[in-house]
């Protein structure tokens, strides 16, 4: 949770202050996986004031991913390092307050999950999902070639607003893609961009 | 005195952990530019630095390149190549670089063991292993891969070693060719280079 925690700083900063102007917000996370990601955005869009009006599509091609991803259980043996990050993240209040302890495990509140859908989507073959204010990819292309890392890409610009935001994990980059063209960098080294 | 192979090697990797950055920076400090091999480190670092400040200032006085890995680059002679914190480092079929957000191996992300196996695999006698010094287990079953791909594997010397967990558990697999000082594992590399050129 909370991997890369100074991005998560940097979103914060940088995009939540411009997400603010929207009465209602979509935001598409691809290739969420076990969901953890997916609730350290939540928390952060909560402390935020933004998770009333957000609707987050969070999506795998992994049936078995997304469904440990709806439950939203966690070894409790690894709070240690998502509390550390939570915090140097910025967070606002305790991790704990988002979660009860069960036995070995950790649950994530309801709270957390009502605005967010979980969703079978393939990357590779599914179409677009419609006008997304920010899309969250992380960690998904460096597992692709080229040649789908620019469909997905693509795929990426077609879904986004005009002006929205895209996020992309540590060691992906625009750069050398087809789309380079369409995003504007907001904070390269924190890989977030914006659609022009 | 070292048996040395003709020259067949096509890449280095290395392991290193705890008290191995000084050790890293004395074998990499001791080739030259141009080396003619890419060498491929995973040195475990905490998750969250942003590479380069601790690894930068290690390399300094370096003479080789060195790089954090990018995905799918192709590693090229000279140039040293760091895992990412909080990546697991890969080498494909083809010897292009891999980044993996995979489980962490032996509480490792990046795992020395990974790095290793994928590159025994891809490179198979090609290879050559070096683990440092290091206070954990991984890398082990690694360099026991290199071998029975008829790569080359060298240990720290463990009495030489912050951490001598790592090169003994490395030892103890008894697929270690040499157990080496630091500064003699840079000669036994330029040795092997060096005779690759003259062709033998």
């Amino acid at each position: 949770m909370f991997r890369d925690p100074e991005s998560f700083k940097a979103l914060k900063e940088l995009v939540f202050p411009r997400l603010e102007t929207y009465p209602s917000l979509k935001i598409w996370h691809a290739g969420c996986s076990t969901g953890e990601e997916v609730y350290a955005l939540a928390i952060l869009l909560s402390e935020a004031g933004l998770y009333d009006r957000a609707q987050i599509y969070a999506t795998d091609y992994n049936e078995k991913a997304l469904a440990s991803a709806r439950r939203g259980i966690y070894p409790v043996d690894k709070i240690r390092e998502y509390t550390l990050n939570y915090q140097k993240a910025g967070g606002a209040s305790s991790l704990a307050d988002y979660y009860r302890a069960a036995h070995a495990d950790v649950i994530f509140k309801k709270d957390l999950k009502k605005n967010i859908v979980f969703a079978n989507h393939n990357l590779i073959s599914d179409a677009s999902f419609g006008e997304m204010h920010l899309i969250v990819c992380r960690n998904v292309l460096i597992y692709f070639d080229k040649t789908l890392q620019n469909r997905v890409l693509q795929l990426f610009a077609q879904s986004l607003v005009k002006k929205g935001f895209l996020w992309l994990g540590s060691k992906e980059d625009l750069k050398f893609s087809e789309t380079a063209g369409a995003f504007t960098i907001l904070a390269e080294q924190d890989r977030i961009f914006q659609l022009q | 005195m070292v048996k040395v192979q003709p020259f067949q090697y096509q890449a280095v990797v290395i392991g290193a952990s705890a008290g191995g950055l000084k050790v890293l920076a004395e074998v990499c400090g001791a080739l030259p530019k141009g080396f003619a091999l890419p060498i491929l480190v995973v040195q475990h670092l905490h998750p969250q630095s942003r590479y380069s400040i601790q690894l930068r200032n290690y390399c300094v006085g370096l003479q080789l390149k060195n790089k954090e890995a990018d995905n799918r680059e192709l590693p090229v002679p000279g140039t040293i190549y760091f895992a990412p914190p909080n990546y697991h480092l890969l080498v494909e079929a083809d010897y292009s670089l891999a980044l993996s957000v995979d489980e962490k191996v032996n509480m490792s992300r990046p795992s020395i063991d990974v790095l290793f196996e994928s590159a025994a695999e891809a490179y198979g006698a090609g290879l050559i292993g070096i683990i440092l010094s290091g206070a954990s287990g991984d890398g082990a079953a690694g360099l026991k891969q290199i071998k029975r791909a008829g790569g080359l594997t060298i240990a720290q010397n463990p009495v030489t070693a912050e951490a001598k967990i790592m090169p003994a558990a490395a030892i103890a697999t008894g697929a270690v060719d040499h157990v080496l000082e630091p500064r003699e594992i840079a000669s036994l590399l330029l040795r092997i280079v060096q005779r690759g050129e003259a062709g033998c």
